[in-house]
């Protein structure tokens, strides 16, 4: 047992901690040599305990701080006793808890004495890190080797001293290697003015006072999630959820199992798409980033961020599947799955916190790109964002428009127009909020983008990296789904699909006079949008932010000259309650998933009623997120019935003889 | 002639009067009037009776705006943009503008204009000014319509690149004018003509919101004035501008509440011969700090209010919300935390005994023996020790802590470690070592801490000004005029883009001139700077870089950004093509500043040393010396531990440190031994 530590004392380690990794996040901006570390901010500084537990972080973005402790947990089984004081680990091996190549971790243990009593890290995205394309991240790429240089753990300083036979070969296989050595350097500069300060840290209180303070802070970051696990009752929770597609067009499915149980949390994956031949895939690491992400979200978004919180999680995931990638599978657009694994955990265990959980989100990172040349300055240029979209609803707000959603940093996701059309040969001609967007609820979800970019020059290439553009962000307790993302190009009056795959484009070329139009995905609505208070309503359509057409239909509110009419109203949200497709659920032995879907069973007039065969529906939880489906007729299957595999029970929530809401989801109409 | 600096603070409004010739400072308070400030400052006015009339300058420190947009209370508005844009003001660039990481349940602040009052012009210009789509006229009668149906007090015009082009703008203002007379209209491009198009309208949105308030409130206060006397409001940026300019650009002072204290700084380290300081002013909610270096305070050209950017130059301050009123607490976790929440003026502090019961820093120095009961404005104000010991029993009892004295040192400890972390940020992290510079305590709260705050820098020199807790009000009788202007150049550093630079940044002189002039400046008593901001392509940010008029080849100018760079950042970047972004003039009117004066200080009778126990380092000091600050001599230094009390303020000065007054009557503490 620690003895006992001295509340003030811990507060102020705990603060020069966290300077310390301040200092270092500094350091790196100063100091790196390419725009993404210094602009972008795509990197991450940690300091870990000796057994490589996470104690102190700044602002970093989740996505990369949080894998850290498990890639120092691999390093130290592989380098077991064999580390000194002046070693420098370097390494970006996906399949080592890394994330994509790209991300190099630079581990410096730290040593008083005999025994490194903590780890400095940090992570920094270089801009390239070799492979078949500049900058490595390729929608092509099908394995590893296409992506570049893979780093397993070495050791690139030795008790001080330089390896340089290993650096000039790593600078040897990656472009533009002075950049790249910069941006080491940066990272070296980095963990040792975190040496330093941790070396005023020892002198001023001492090894042992400082392990017990870094042992105090993690037993309190347990206790504070232990604490809000303790508010899931117990039990098994199931969710389950899709990329629209591998780079092949077939949906990639993604099944999460959550068991509560003695203020512990087991998420298991099993189930999952096997890895895709796409960058898609995600490391446990990876996996295990975004289960925590979303358990944060849910139960504890203020609490400090340490390993502490994670001791009561348990994550696991079959080796070879979408989210436990094994060599040789491609990597470099992980942050895809990553977005899902949040989107399937928040959906799990919706129904066990239903105070707390919102509508889905965006759920991709909209990767918008639009080559052309610059008439006047003569050079090539790319256009580059990254449009946001709405937020869900929750218990006591209407989610926000297009915003920066809670799984990532705050920085702008769209450029100026003004800073755009001075640097390319671009006309923004429309950057607006996408009326109707929004997923209808007693809270609506947040409202998409929408912006439109002409091409000034002569020709051009668009090329997009996103998702959720078939299967839209789902609605929760009875909530509609938001719009999915969407891509189109207008030429004239006529309106093209880029690309066979929505959402996946590459090098489309554009014509002079083209418009690509950009629309990003409504927030999810909580809540059953006919429970809307009317006046809210009124006040959406005289706002614009819906129509009087999506005010009747959705949410059954009459609106005359921008006034309910009450009456009217009245009689249609009773005639809409009627007409509520609730079908009665009978046990089936399995879930039935084809070609990676699941896949429901009605009777032909059902199927009929929901859109033919082959529809997509989804089955409402009034308490939770709902179950999607693609459907299929037989005959065997009695009008007004639904057999329902254990897993889709357990996800819904009911046991056969309940009944079952099932609605049609409409594909997104051309704009 | 005397210089009045009047700051309307949320509880007191101060005033400093100083006297042109004999240098001398006289200084009143009286307590904030918050439904009509206005009250308050005559009422302050009439405190030094005949030291207010005559030829005076009067320089006034506001929060109107600032309140006005922080509770959201300002006009009715409309706004007219480019076609396709109406959401601008709501989105944004999409970012949440606060702290939503984690938190599926952040929400975003509504926009000051609610959607069916932005309305859409039909036109359209290009990054060059060109025009795309011209102005259609029967676009602009059908806006015109629409604004006289929703019947705005105040219409913000902005459209797309005429930071380039003003011609649109104005086109469309004299159509609202003409349509809608006694409408307020507001263009962007006469707020801020710079490009980045939601900044200029957020900007010109905040401006507009505010604008019916503070002209009131300047034509209520004008209606005060006094033949002979003139009226001049501080600005955010350092500076004070005419009444008149801030009736017409309000958003200029939002940000101008610490501006007082940093002029106070140099007004005061001037005339001591310290150019280097880091100020700060710790009061009951909240703490600035700022750096100065060589005399110069740093400016930043952006930043944001309410999470709406606001892009206007202003003083560099980092705000931390820890003060002498924040409440201590135990998080759900076992943690002890230090605000934000803080007490305020009502209840106030336990102390206070005005229904307050949690522990605040102040309670806990009044526990520690640090402050006296009888401390506060000179013995006017009671406070209770008895109710300041049973907070801190409460938060023994929550924080399961057993020793009372070192929780209470312990909750003034880690407020100090707040503070020096906020100074950290501003010094450490943008590559600047604090530890040669002065520590320039104030506030009411600043002179107790200042030595804790110094000690955990390794900061050796300390300065506590006479007056702390009226020092902005002092500050203000020392801010000249500055006013800043601005033009988008975007170009490569080159010869050649330099030459058309330069022409731009002489008109922008001509103006700043022009101005000055008609404020009645001398041309001796007038400051032209010229600057441009520059960054490596590829960036979104820029440094302001000062340009000397001699100069005209790029090399000399791109050689300068390098320095800059690598002095804020460690190094040069090589081979990266450099850009001018804008180009900037200040124009300043430098104020006649009397010498401060060095002498005695006129004070009523003086006051026993008394000895009462303080609290330090963790043990009692059982009879600790109580000085009253104006007995203290000139030139005998005064050694740790003891307590030096005045109207306003105590110093707190520990075991190790020595004291001593400098010839103009500030406390200069250092380590001694």
């Amino acid at each position: 047992m620690a003895r006992k530590i001295d509340l003030v004392t811990l507060e102020m380690i705990q603060e020069y901690l966290i300077a310390t990794v301040r200092e270092m996040r500094v350091t790196m901006i100063m100091t790196a040599h390419s725009s993404i570390i210094y602009e972008g901010h795509d990197f991450s500084c940690a300091l870990l305990d000796g057994e490589g537990q996470l104690v102190a972080q700044s602002e970093d973005s989740p996505a990369h701080v949080i894998p850290l402790p498990w890639q120092v947990r691999e390093a130290r089984e592989h380098f077991g006793a064999d580390l000194s004081p002046g070693d420098v680990i370097l390494v970006n091996d996906p399949y080592s808890s890394g994330t994509h190549m790209n991300d190099v971790a630079m581990i410096m243990p730290y040593f008083v004495g005999r025994k490194p009593i903590a780890f400095i890290v940090t992570r920094a995205h270089w801009g390239d890190i070799g492979g078949m394309t500049p900058g490595s991240i390729s929608g092509q790429a099908t394995e590893i080797f296409q992506e570049g240089l893979r780093i397993p753990f070495i050791k690139v300083y030795e008790k001080g001293k330089p390896v340089k036979s290993l650096l000039n070969l790593i600078f040897s296989n990656v472009r533009i290697p002075d950049e790249r050595e910069g941006d080491f350097h940066a990272m070296l500069a980095c963990c040792n003015t975190a040496k330093g300060r941790l070396d005023e840290l020892v002198e001023k209180f001492g090894r042992a006072q400082l392990a017990s303070v870094m042992r105090a802070l993690l037993d309190r970051a347990e206790k504070r999630m232990r604490r809000a696990i303790a508010t899931i009752p117990e039990g098994v929770y199931r969710y389950e959820d899709y990329l629209d597609s591998d780079n092949a067009g077939r949906p990639v499915l993604l099944k999460v199992k959550v068991t509560a149980k003695e203020e512990r949390l087991h998420v298991d994956y099993a189930g999952s798409s096997l890895q895709v031949q796409g960058p898609v895939n995600g490391s446990l690491a990876v996996t295990a980033m975004g289960t925590f992400v979303a358990l944060k979200a849910l139960l504890d978004p203020h609490g400090p961020i340490n390993h502490g919180a994670f001791r009561r999680i348990q994550v696991e995931a079959p080796k070879g599947t979408i989210v436990n990638v094994q060599p040789p599978g491609a990597v470099g657009g992980y942050t895809e799955i990553r977005r899902r694994v949040e989107s399937v955990m928040m959906g799990a265990l919706a129904s066990a916190v239903p105070k707390y959980v919102a509508g889905d989100i965006k759920g991709t990172s909209n990767h918008t790109y639009i080559g052309s040349r610059h008439p006047r300055r003569g050079r090539d240029t790319i256009f580059y964002e990254y449009p946001a979209g709405g937020t869900g609803g929750f218990l006591e707000h209407d989610g926000s428009d297009a915003m920066r959603a809670y799984d990532e940093g705050d920085f702008s996701s769209i450029q100026p127009v003004e800073a755009v059309e001075i640097e390319h040969a671009l006309l923004i001609e429309t950057c607006a909020l996408n009326p109707d967007t929004s997923g209808a609820g007693m809270k609506r979800g947040g409202l998409g983008l929408k912006r439109e970019i002409r091409l000034l020059a002569e020709e051009g290439r668009f090329s997009e990296l996103s998702d959720r553009n078939l299967i839209p962000p789902y609605g929760v307790c009875g909530g509609h789904a938001g719009a999915p993302n969407r891509f189109t190009v207008r030429r004239g009056n006529e309106i093209i699909a880029p690309s066979n795959v929505p959402g996946k484009v590459s090098g489309f070329p554009l014509r002079q006079g083209d418009v690509v139009v950009v629309e990003t995905a409504g927030g999810g609505g909580y809540g059953t949008a006919t429970e809307r208070d009317p006046a809210q309503v009124a006040l959406d359509v005289r706002e614009c932010y819906i129509t009087a057409g999506h005010a009747r239909a959705r949410y059954g509110v009459v609106i005359v000259k921008g006034a309910v009419d009450e009456a009217a109203t009245k009689t249609l949200r009773r005639q809409m309650t009627g007409q509520v497709r609730r079908l009665q659920v009978t046990a089936a032995d399995l879930d039935r998933f084809e070609d990676g879907r699941r896949v429901t069973v009605f009777s032909p007039a059902d199927v009929q009623a929901l859109g033919g065969d082959g529809a997509l529906v989804e089955f409402v939880n009034p308490f939770g997120a709902p179950l999607r489906s693609w459907i299929a007729a037989s005959p065997e299957v009695a009008a007004g019935a639904v057999a329902l595999g254990p897993e889709a029970r357990v996800s819904l929530g009911l046991k056969p003889g309940d009944p079952a809401e099932v609605r049609t989801l409409k594909a997104r109409a051309p704009s | 002639m005397r210089t009045i600096g009047i700051d309307v603070g949320g509880t007191f409004t101060d005033l400093a009067v100083l006297d042109g010739e004999s240098g001398q400072i006289r200084v009143a308070k009286v307590p904030t009037t918050p439904a009509d400030p206005a009250q308050g400052f005559a009422d302050v006015l009439r405190e030094i009776g005949e030291d207010a009339t005559g030829e005076v300058r009067i320089v006034h420190g506001t929060t109107i705006a600032t309140n006005a947009v922080l509770e959201r209370n300002g006009a009715k508005m409309a706004i007219v943009m480019t076609r396709g844009f109406r959401d601008l003001l709501e989105i944004g660039r999409t970012r949440r503008q606060g702290p939503g990481l984690f938190n599926t349940k952040f929400v975003k602040a509504a926009p000051l204009v609610p959607r069916s009052r932005r309305f859409e012009v039909e036109e359209r210009l290009l990054a060059d000014g060109s025009v795309w789509t011209a102005l259609g006229e029967d676009s602009l009668a059908r806006v015109c319509d629409e604004l006289a149906g929703s019947a705005p007090e105040v219409v913000v015009v902005c459209l797309l690149h005429s930071y380039r082009n003003a011609a649109h703008e104005e086109q469309v203002k004299e159509a609202i004018r003409a349509r809608l007379p006694g409408v307020k209209i507001v263009t962007s491009a006469d707020v801020v003509p710079e490009y980045r198009e939601y900044e200029r309208l957020s900007t010109a949105v905040i401006n507009g919101f505010v604008l019916p308030k503070m002209e009131g409130y300047l034509g209520r206060l004008d209606g005060l004035m006094h033949d002979g006397q003139s009226l001049y409001v501080m600005a955010s940026n350092g500076g004070s501008m005419t009444a008149a300019t801030a009736a017409r650009f309000p958003a200029r002072t939002i940000l101008s509440g610490p501006a007082g204290g940093v002029n106070g700084g140099l007004l005061i380290c001037g005339a001591a011969g310290i150019k280097d300081f880091i100020t700060c002013d710790m009061g009951g909610t909240s703490t600035d700090v700022s750096l100065v270096h060589d005399l110069k305070a740093s400016v930043v050209q952006e930043s944001a209010i309410g999470g709406m950017p606001l892009k206007l130059p202003q003083l560099d301050i980092n705000t931390v919300g820890a003060g002498g009123g924040s409440i201590a607490w135990v998080d759900i976790d076992g943690s002890l935390r230090i605000g934000p929440q803080s007490a305020g003026a009502v209840p106030g502090p336990a102390c206070y005994g005005r229904g307050g019961v949690a522990l605040t820093v102040t309670d806990a120095n009044l526990v520690l023996g640090r402050l006296d009961e009888r401390t506060l404005l000179g013995g006017r104000m009671r406070l209770d020790r008895a109710a300041s010991a049973a907070a801190l029993a409460g938060l023994e009892t929550t924080a399961k802590y057993k020793n009372r004295e070192r929780l209470a040192d312990g909750v003034i400890t880690l407020a100090v470690t707040r503070m020096v972390s906020a100074i950290r940020e501003i010094s450490v992290e943008r590559g600047v070592d604090p530890r040669p510079y002065t520590l320039f305590a104030m506030g009411g709260a600043g002179p107790l801490h200042a030595v804790a705050i110094a000690a955990a820098l390794g900061i050796e020199s300390i300065l506590i000004p006479r007056f702390p807790g009226n020092l902005s009000a002092i500050g203000l009788t020392a801010a000249d005029i500055r006013y800043d202007f601005a033009a988008t150049v975007l170009d490569a550093c080159t010869d050649a883009a330099l030459v058309q630079a330069i022409a731009v940044l002489d008109r922008l002189a001509g103006r700043a001139r022009k101005r000055l002039r008609a404020d009645g400046f001398a041309d001796g008593a007038i400051r032209v700077e010229h600057m441009v901001d520059m960054r490596y392509r590829g960036q979104a940010f820029e440094l302001t870089v000062p340009m000397a008029t001699e100069w005209k080849d790029a090399a000399q100018l791109i050689h300068e950004f390098e320095a800059l760079y690598a002095r804020r950042y460690g190094f040069k970047r090589e081979g990266k093509v450099i850009e001018m972004v804008a180009a900037r003039v200040v124009g300043t009117g430098v104020v006649a500043r009397p010498l401060f004066a060095a002498g005695a200080i006129a004070h009523d009778s003086p006051r026993d040393v008394v000895r009462r126990p303080v609290y330090f380092d963790g043990r009692w000091v059982a009879e600790c010396a109580v000085h009253w600050r104006d007995d203290l001599a000139h030139d005998a230094p005064l050694d740790g531990p003891a307590i030096v009390e005045e109207f306003g303020s105590t110093t707190v000065v520990p075991p190790g440190w020595r004291l001593r007054v400098d010839p103009w009557g500030n406390l200069r503490l250092a380590r001694h031994g």
